[in-house]
């Protein structure tokens, strides 16, 4: 018998629910059911199956009735769910204001959540992730940090750090990848070391995790690149070739393995892997320069191993290995891996970082409307039910106990709230699309369901239930019936007025926060677009020549294209406009100090560059085609290089990168190679031949914008002409445009959610304004009958609210400044905060506040008193 | 005729009610109705069959003796009256009546 007992669980649901007079028979027929089928179809379906009977035999006639249930929970709880939907139907205008109110915040809510999870949520999927770091260099005497670490810290790292338990590195390098016809830049290749994907837990969709990278020559790639280049997933053991941009050099690759996409929220992004015992003739020296930034590195350490002494060690370690006084200008900083997507602002490198003041900024935003939201849920359902006194009256006296009216309204409440949660999650799943192509992630509807976001979910529910619950249940309660069926509700009400001052002060506060913040960062974005770049982008476009053998002929397809109308100039250029400039040596100059470890980026270039970027030769002269020796002895530093030499004057001045002395002939104006987040860079330009990793790889041509289309098309016959690849160009004021392009949306983001947080202000405003309206109708009424102007009544419904206001915007301006003063410090050029901005902000506040509730009191004020005075 | 209309599983029900003579149950009729037809019966259709069959009057139920197989539980035990009997049989007849007016098929 013991084994054809049903599940427990089904068994006392049914007895729950299920009267005594059915449950017999029921229950007796469903056991002998569930015997019969695990004879006929096996236990395990057969359990299964059970819970699906009991359910299905969950029928209203054979539910317990209310007799029954009486004595263990609520009787009335149908009756109250009756009177609730009532309610509802009774004041819909503002019941669906009501509920929407709290629902549009809750969707806001709801999306910043997910958008600040997901940020949160990088590099959090690999083993052992907490014991990893990255490795950063550091300058000790400029502050500077970089993701590029020395190349010869591998070599001697073990003999000084046993700590280490393991260590690998990844290093980019501008490769071209054969698809059987032509060959295409790919930007996602790194040469990596063989215990790389055993360091990191990317997926492996074939091959062996252990050996994958073991082998010269080997390569792994990405799914979506085994689609690319191959059509299919099975190509391992299939050969790819390649050939790197650095030397000119072609390899055979041998793909062993193939990874799964790499996810979003990984802040290593990547497409393809190349072993690193494939390059040990090309870059194998560099294991000795120190001075050789190139690669990413990433270390283990032991569950409990103090940073702070293995970064102790460094000194030492510098001045050992690398050499007596090093120690002064560099040194490694160890950075726990999920701190790198959104620690890492001042860390010089190429990867995509987060953005952890908008992040803070968001958050804020975020909960700033929720507050917004329950204040005015609470409030308006407060403030509605304080006129249902009567009903209260009426119940108790017909016998309703304390705890039946608390249970009502609690009810109540609990309805028109899920009601809005539901809402709030259906539209955020319906939003979540859009929401993604804007801020370019991919979330998915069942990140909703995530943990986090239900306990918040949850407990917001719960503060805001208990809060518009509280007011009703336990204010309401305590009258005397009498006196509240007496209509003499002000003496039971008493005054309550300054909680209710409390709460539109908090409103006004938001609103006033919402809109000064975004006017700052609507001028730090009209900033960016304004800025003056040091350079004319207008009509500029660049075209980047990766073949080395087509650099070679550069300055003949340079002066080809010279001969194209619609050509105003032309330049060759090592570094695209704009880019992240990849040259940096390490600087000095006449009369430097030796603790001054700095850097310095150098720029190939020809004698039309600065002619046709149109930049300034502030000091000096410009380089010259004329002066045979300045191709080989001179060279132009920019503005910031000029201001770290400390230089009076550039007379006969010399200044040393790379391995050889230049003179200095002239100081250019600073400009931006790269967004506005960053300073100008110390920089150099040289005029540089073809062959080297320096040497000009860019077109630069300044066009005229009257016949662009022609003139492009014949810059394209010029191109076929000398190359097989296709002719590629870029619009440099566009691509500079792109490069805010988190910016624009973080900006539109956080509009369009101020927005709400403001429209959810007015809302709980003008819910307010009506309801102390209708309450003081009848003194208004009096008070008109008694002589009172309208003005002066005007001045008793908003008078109040002035007050509020003023008090208001001493607590948000102040607050919005700091606030606000925090993020602009992560840029490079910011706005000035100045006391205009603020008070547009105020008067713009000011104006929808007089929008929204004069147009109300206006209303009231001239109302016809007799309206009021005879409904009684 | 309203309210005495009988569903197709209705009558399916009834009909095996009155071929399990003092034994018709819901499960001995599921099991009957499964071995019949082949189909796949859930207990609950055939329970709410016989409610709705006992409404109308077609069947009477009564509890039966508890027996040891169901841990003790009786059973509520359903037998076919005079009115249901009646029902099928003008349920049968017009269908016999409309087989005997169709025409000759030949497929």
């Amino acid at each position: 018998m013991q084994e054809y007992k049903p599940p427990r669980w089904p068994d006392k649901f049914l007895e729950w629910y299920c009267s005594k007079h059915y449950l017999e028979e029921v229950q007796g027929d469903l056991h002998e059911w569930h015997k019969r089928r695990i004879l006929k179809s096996g236990k395990f379906r057969a359990r299964l199956l059970y819970g699906y009977d009991v359910i299905t035999y969950l029928k209203l006639f054979r539910v317990k009735n209310l007799n029954d249930m009486e004595k263990r929970s609520n009787v009335l709880f149908f009756s109250y769910l009756k009177m609730a939907v009532r309610q509802f139907k009774r004041n819909l205008a503002y019941a669906t204001m009501n509920t929407l109110g709290l629902a549009i915040g809750l969707v806001s809510v709801l999306l910043i959540s997910l958008y600040i999870l997901e940020e949160l949520s990088y590099d959090r999927f690999h083993e052992n992730g907490d014991e990893i770091y990255r490795l950063i260099n550091h300058n000790p005497g400029s502050g500077r940090l970089g993701d590029a670490t020395p190349s010869p810290w591998k070599k001697n790292m073990e003999i000084a750090f046993p700590e280490i338990l393991a260590h690998t590195r990844l290093g980019q390098d501008v490769v071209l990848v054969n698809d059987g016809e032509r060959n295409f830049l790919e930007n996602g290749f790194y040469w990596a070391d063989d215990n790389f994907l055993e360091f990191f837990s990317f997926k492996i969709l074939s091959g062996d995790r252990t050996t994958l990278l073991d082998e010269p020559n080997s390569i792994v790639l990405t799914e979506s690149k085994a689609l690319r280049y191959f059509n299919r997933l099975d190509v391992v053991g299939e050969l790819m070739p390649i050939k790197v941009y650095d030397g000119n050099k072609d390899f055979l690759m041998k793909v062993t393995g193939v990874i799964e996409d790499i996810p979003g929220n990984s802040h290593l992004q990547f497409d393809f892997l190349g072993s690193m015992s494939t390059t040990s003739e090309m870059y194998g020296r560099f294991e000795r320069i120190w001075g050789l930034n190139w690669m990413q590195a990433y270390v283990r350490l032991p569950e409990d191993q103090n940073v702070g002494a293995l970064e102790a060690k460094m000194p030492a370690f510098f001045e050992k290995f690398r050499g007596e006084g090093t120690s002064e200008h560099s040194s490694i900083v160890f950075q726990p891996l999920q701190e790198v997507r959104l620690n890492s602002q001042n860390v010089e490198g190429k990867l995509a970082k987060g953005d952890k003041d908008n992040l803070v900024l968001f958050g804020f935003v975020a909960v700033l409307i929720l507050i917004a939201a329950s204040f005015n849920y609470i409030n308006l359902t407060t403030a509605k039910s304080t006129r249902r006194g009567r009903e209260v009256g009426m119940r108790k006296v017909l016998g309703a106990g304390r705890k039946q009216v608390i249970r009502q309204f609690y009810v109540e409440c609990a309805l028109q709230l899920t009601l809005a949660f539901v809402i709030a999650f259906v539209a955020v799943i319906g939003i979540l699309p859009l929401f993604n192509s804007v801020v370019e992630k991919s979330m998915t509807s069942l990140d909703l369901f995530r943990l986090p976001v239900m306990l918040v979910m949850a407990s917001v529910f719960i503060v805001i239930l208990l809060l518009s619950g509280f007011y009703p249940a336990l204010v309401m309660n305590r009258f005397k019936p009498v006196d509240v069926l007496r209509s003499n509700l002000t003496s039971v009400l008493g005054n309550r007025s300054w909680l209710r001052k409390a709460q539109v002060l908090v409103q006004f506060s938001i609103a006033t926060f919402l809109i000064s913040s975004t006017l700052i960062v609507v001028n730090q974005m009209k900033l960016f677009n304004n800025h003056d770049m040091g350079f004319n982008a207008k009509q500029l476009i660049n075209i980047p020549v990766d073949d080395r053998n087509l650099q070679e002929q550069l300055m003949i397809i340079k002066d080809r294209m010279r001969q194209v109308p619609g050509v105003m100039e032309v330049t060759a250029s090592g570094e695209a406009l704009p880019s992240a400039m990849n040259n940096k040596w390490n600087f000095e100059w006449d009369g430097k100090s030796d603790e001054q470890g700095e850097g310095i980026y150098m720029v190939a270039i020809d004698y039309d560059y600065f002619k046709t970027l149109e930049t300034d030769i502030t000091l000096g002269r410009n380089i010259s085609a004329d002066l045979p020796t300045d191709s080989s002895t001179v060279c132009l530093i920019n503005e910031a290089a000029y201001a770290l030499t400390g230089w009076k004057d550039i007379e006969g001045k010399k200044v040393k990168f790379g391995g050889n002395e230049r003179l200095v002939a002239g100081v250019v104006e600073n400009f931006n190679y790269n967004s506005l987040h960053n300073n100008v860079a110390p920089a150099a330009y040289v005029i540089f031949g073809p062959g080297a990793r320096v040497s000009p790889d860019n077109l630069i041509l300044r066009m005229d914008a009257g016949n662009l289309s022609t003139a492009l098309d014949n810059l394209d016959n010029i191109w076929r002409e000398f190359s097989e690849q296709p002719f590629n160009f870029s619009f440099v004021d566009q691509t500079f445009a792109r490069l805010y392009g988190d910016e624009q949306k973080f900006m539109k983001v956080l509009i369009s959610f101020a927005t709400v947080g403001v429209f959810l202000g007015i809302l709980g405003l003008v819910g307010l304004v009506s309801f102390v309206a209708e309450r003081r109708s009848k003194e208004i009424s009096i008070r008109k009958v008694l002589g009172a102007s309208r003005g002066e009544v005007l001045n008793q419904v908003a008078g109040q609210f002035i007050q509020i206001f003023a008090l208001s915007m001493l607590i948000a301006l102040p607050l919005s400044w700091f606030a606000m003063g925090k993020w602009l410090q992560g840029f490079a050029y910011s706005v000035d905060l100045t006391w205009k901005i603020f008070a547009l902000s105020s008067l713009i506040a000011l104006v929808i506040t007089v929008l929204s509730i004069g147009t109300h009191a206006l209303k009231i004020a001239s109302a016809n008193p007799t309206k009021h005075l005879s409904s009684q | 005729m309203k309210g005495t209309h009988l569903g197709e599983f209705e009558e399916l029900v009834l009909l095996t009610c009155a071929l399990l003579i003092d034994t018709a149950y819901s499960v001995s009729i599921a099991d009957e109705i499964e071995k019949q037809t082949g189909r796949d019966i859930t207990l609950s259709t055939v329970h709410t069959a016989l409610y709705r069959l006992e409404k109308k009057g077609f069947v009477e139920s009564y509890i039966g003796e508890p027996t040891k197989d169901r841990g003790g539980r009786r059973k509520r035990l359903y037998r076919i009256n005079e009115a249901g009997f009646s029902t099928l049989n003008q349920a049968k007849e017009l269908r016999n009546r409309i087989w005997d007016m169709l025409p000759k098929y030949d497929f």
